[in-house]
């Protein structure tokens, strides 16, 4: 049997499966009976088998170049590398939306597994309900307008273009999608429990402490998956940056930026009992703008250097945006007379004052952000005009916002809840506020100079003490449990993002770049690196031919810059190479490459200081969301200070 | 204090204390002229930090309208036009770029990206500048006596993963060769 009637039939079985879990949950809610149990397990294995073989069967057809499958004709190539061969699926439109439903798949499963000794309860039956919907939707898509298995008849001889070369280039290729997804889509089961929440009029904390690690591991995979794919971005493009406010790169940051709202004004729900309708609101915004975002990346309506193709899918994914917004709104107004607040917030000096502070800022962020991304949209929309919205406004938008965020990563972790004395204020603050002094005049006697990168310092210094300041006392308190738990893993998780947001200031406020034109034997001098050209070579690999530059660094290791020929794509790929160290890198890349051995090449070198703690931030904030959902000791999970009795029992 | 004896806190809900009317009455006058003035910068920021984007055939149909103003521009450099310079020690690379059969001479002001060559589309951002465009070896192609300024030029990606007409040129003359069994229909991609 061909691959493209096993893949098509794995999907029919999904969306069989799906829907036929839907009908089944739907039923059993409606006759207030818990015995859909089993069949639902049963449904949510087949679904997960259905999505997995179609999987198997992608890989398969890639992996034998079966090119009778259309997904391979036009994106596999006997010509590529095993790896990339394997990430092809996630290269293009249908293997990614099929990626995309696999792990859909994985989390249901999750669900069920998890919930398993809940299943009488109606609010884990509308969380199903609301999964079902999901997958449904998308295991449609697989049979519409994403489908991934349709035909095509190769004439004899043929061989696919490959996937775009700058997918093939880099080996964080084959993991910046998958892990991004893992983020993406794990917000769906908090808005799945959201909506149960609401439906069942259950919108106390209960529906919180059931999906607050699921939350959690989400944000971490999103973030993990962002930085990757910066780090992607600096390790291929070759021109020395990571981040671009490109339409795709602002697609992952939007979800990001409230769900980081989210994962902290949940606690002053849980705590305070307050911000019901906001925690609400910022869930339901943080899983539509992952569809959004699907939209954005996936329907070719705006530009974009990721440069996917335009495709039937845009109007689907539109229509399902529009259903989330329509029926998430309507059910928070209908809940309206539940949702209020139980008191107010004492004082804003407070660690509820920070938190919604911090919510504020957040929104605000991700406001601009959305507003630039889709501004085009909306002028194109209105007089036809195409417009771009360029960098500076996203620059001169978000800085003032950013720096007011590291100030309060500063203040909150001290600040007591309810009321905070100017004593205590005052003593806790003291030691962070000394250490951000010392950064400045640190980074000043190193020669750092200008008041935006200067601020970001004293800011990223004061909240890497307040964070280290909590680490201490809980490592004196309970030793090594003094790491884990949710406030501990949060603090390692703000050490991770300040290390981000200095290395982006010095990295941005610092960047030097000039062009060498060296002839074979000569160094040139840049910023008192020693950069000598000890000649140049033609490599050939299956899929590509490389001119590469050989250019020793400081009379130490020769690094290789190339300039990569994939024929069949018929296009020309920068290979940059990077030299790392803690302290800077140095990016080069080939401009000109030279006509004989004894000719000059034209190298164009970029000089950043402390990219590299970008991505160990990144690696800083995956370890401490792992230690964020260890349960800690500090206080038992399930006590929400203000949920009605029968909430607290969900 | 600690963090345990943070948890200790009486966290419990309390009855709100009165707000005096004259604070009522402050406190939302005061949020909404923070929010309008947060607006008015995010409006501002917006319009000046946005171009509008035109191809150099419309860029030439509306350029009575555009005056000097600031807009982004579409085309593609011409073989045999590039020409790069030196004024007042900054680097200038002049060409001609075309759209659908229309020319417009460039001047752009700094170093061009790394992939930039004839054949290639470029984007650039700058205005309309009624002068010739004055580089050593470069000969402009227009005689209207205007050229396009630049001072920020990016490469037009492809909106396609692959090189679509190379593939679609192999598939054609796998066709006529009469290597093709049945009918292409492959899709997407």
């Amino acid at each position: 049997m061909s691959n493209s009637v096993l893949g098509s039939a794995a999907v029919a079985l999904g969306l069989a499966a799906s829907i036929t879990g839907f009908v089944v949950v739907a039923m059993g809610l409606a006759s207030h009976r818990g015995s859909w149990k089993r069949e639902t397990q049963w449904l949510v294995a087949i679904m997960a088998f259905a999505a997995l073989a179609a999987v198997v069967v992608m890989e398969r057809a890639l992996i034998t170049r079966d090119f009778t499958v259309a997904y391979v004709a036009n994106n596999g190539s006997s010509k590529t590398p095993a790896l990339f061969n394997f990430a092809t699926m996630w290269a293009a439109l249908e293997g990614s939306i099929l990626l995309w439903t696999l792990i859909l798949s994985g989390y249901v499963v999750a669900v069920v597994v998890k919930f398993r000794d809940r299943h009488d309860d109606p609010m884990v039956g509308w969380a199903m309900l609301t999964l079902f919907v999901v997958t449904t939707f998308f295991f449609a898509l697989m049979l519409g307008p994403a489908n991934p298995f349709t035909t095509f008849s190769p004439p004899i001889g043929f061989d696919g273009p490959g996937p775009n070369p700058l997918l093939q280039n880099h080996v964080l290729m084959a993991f910046h999608p998958p892990v991004l997804y893992l983020g993406y889509v794990g917000f769906t089961v908090p808005f799945a429990f959201a909506i149960s929440a609401l439906v069942t009029g259950r919108v106390g904390e209960g529906w919180l402490l059931a999906t607050r690690r699921w939350t959690v591991m989400a944000w971490g995979f999103l973030t993990l998956g962002i930085v990757l794919g910066a780090w992607w971005s600096y390790e291929t493009l070759g021109w020395g940056g990571y981040w671009a406010w490109d339409p795709v790169e602002n697609a992952s940051f939007l979800p990001w930026l409230t769900g980081t709202a989210f994962i902290h004004s949940v606690m002053v729900q849980e705590r305070r009992g307050m911000l019901r309708v906001w925690n609400l609101s910022l869930v339901v915004a943080t899983f539509s703008l992952t569809i959004l975002g699907t939209f954005i990346t996936r329907s070719g309506v705006l530009d974009s250097v990721h440069a996917f193709v335009e495709s039937g899918i845009g109007p689907w994914i539109l229509t399902f945006f529009g259903l989330i917004v329509v029926v998430s709104l309507g059910l928070i107004a209908w809940r309206g007379d539940q949702l209020r607040s139980p008191g107010l917030i004492d004082s804003p000096i407070s660690r509820e004052g920070a938190f919604l502070a911090n919510n504020v800022l957040f929104a605000a962020f991700a406001f601009v952000v959305l507003l630039g991304t889709i501004f085009p949209l909306i002028v194109e929309a209105i007089d036809g005009r195409s417009i771009s919205v360029g960098n500076p406004y996203f620059d001169r938008m978000t800085m003032p916002i950013g720096f007011t965020l590291l100030f309060l990563m500063g203040i909150a972790p001290v600040l007591p809840w309810r009321k905070a004395s100017s004593g205590v204020l005052s003593q806790r603050l003291l030691g962070p506020a000394w250490f951000g002094a010392a950064v400045v005049v640190f980074s000043v006697l190193v020669g750092a100079r200008g008041w935006a990168p200067l601020l970001a310092f004293a800011l990223g210094g004061f909240a890497a003490g307040a964070s280290a300041r909590q680490l201490i006392l809980a490592t004196r308190r309970q030793g090594w449990r003094g790491l884990i738990g949710r406030t501990n893993g949060g603090m390692i998780v703000h050490i991770g993002v300040i290390l981000i947001a200095v290395a982006f200031a010095a990295s941005n406020a610092y960047v030097r770049q000039d062009e060498f034109n060296l002839l074979p034997g000569e160094t040139a001098t840049m910023s008192g690196h020693e950069l000598t050209f000890e000649g140049s070579t033609i490599v050939e690999y299956s899929n590509r031919t490389e001119r590469v530059a050989r250019i020793r660094i400081d009379g130490g290791q020769v690094y290789e810059p190339a300039l990569a020929t994939y024929p069949f794509a018929g296009q020309i790929i920068n290979v940059p190479s990077v030299r790392s160290t803690a302290v800077d890198d140095i990016a080069l890349s080939v401009l000109s490459y030279p006509e004989g051995t004894n000719d000059a090449v034209l190298l164009r070198a970029t000089i950043q200081p402390l990219v590299v703690w970008l991505w160990i931030g990144g690696m800083v904030i995956a370890v401490g969301t792992v230690m964020a959902v260890v349960p800690g000791t500090r206080r038992r999970p399930t006590d929400p200070v203000s949920a009605p009795l029968e909430e607290v029992a969900v | 204090m600690t963090a345990d004896n943070e948890s200790q806190d009486d966290l419990s809900p309390r009855a709100p204390r009165p707000v005096r009317t004259r604070r009522r009455r402050i406190v939302p006058l005061v949020i909404a002229l923070g929010s309008a003035a947060a607006v008015a910068v995010l409006v501002i920021n917006l319009l000046n930090g946005s171009l509008f984007f035109y191809d150099a055939s419309e860029a030439v149909a509306r350029r009575a309208d555009l005056g000097t103003d600031r807009f982004t521009l579409l085309g593609s450099p011409i073989e045999g036009t590039i020409a790069q310079g030196f004024q007042q020690d900054e680097i200038v690379v002049a060409f001609t770029v075309a759209f659908d059969g229309v020319d417009v001479d460039v001047v752009h002001f700094g170093d061009p990206p790394d992939l930039f060559k004839a054949g290639v589309p470029v984007v650039l951002d700058g205005a309309w500048v009624h002068d010739t465009a004055a580089v050593d070896g470069f000969d402009g192609r227009e005689t209207d006596g205007w050229h396009f300024a630049s001072d920020r030029m990016r490469i037009k990606h492809d909106n396609d993963y692959k090189n679509k007409d190379t593939y679609d040129d192999r598939v054609d003359k796998a066709t006529q060769e009469g290597q093709i069994v049945a009918t292409s229909d492959a899709s997407g991609g």
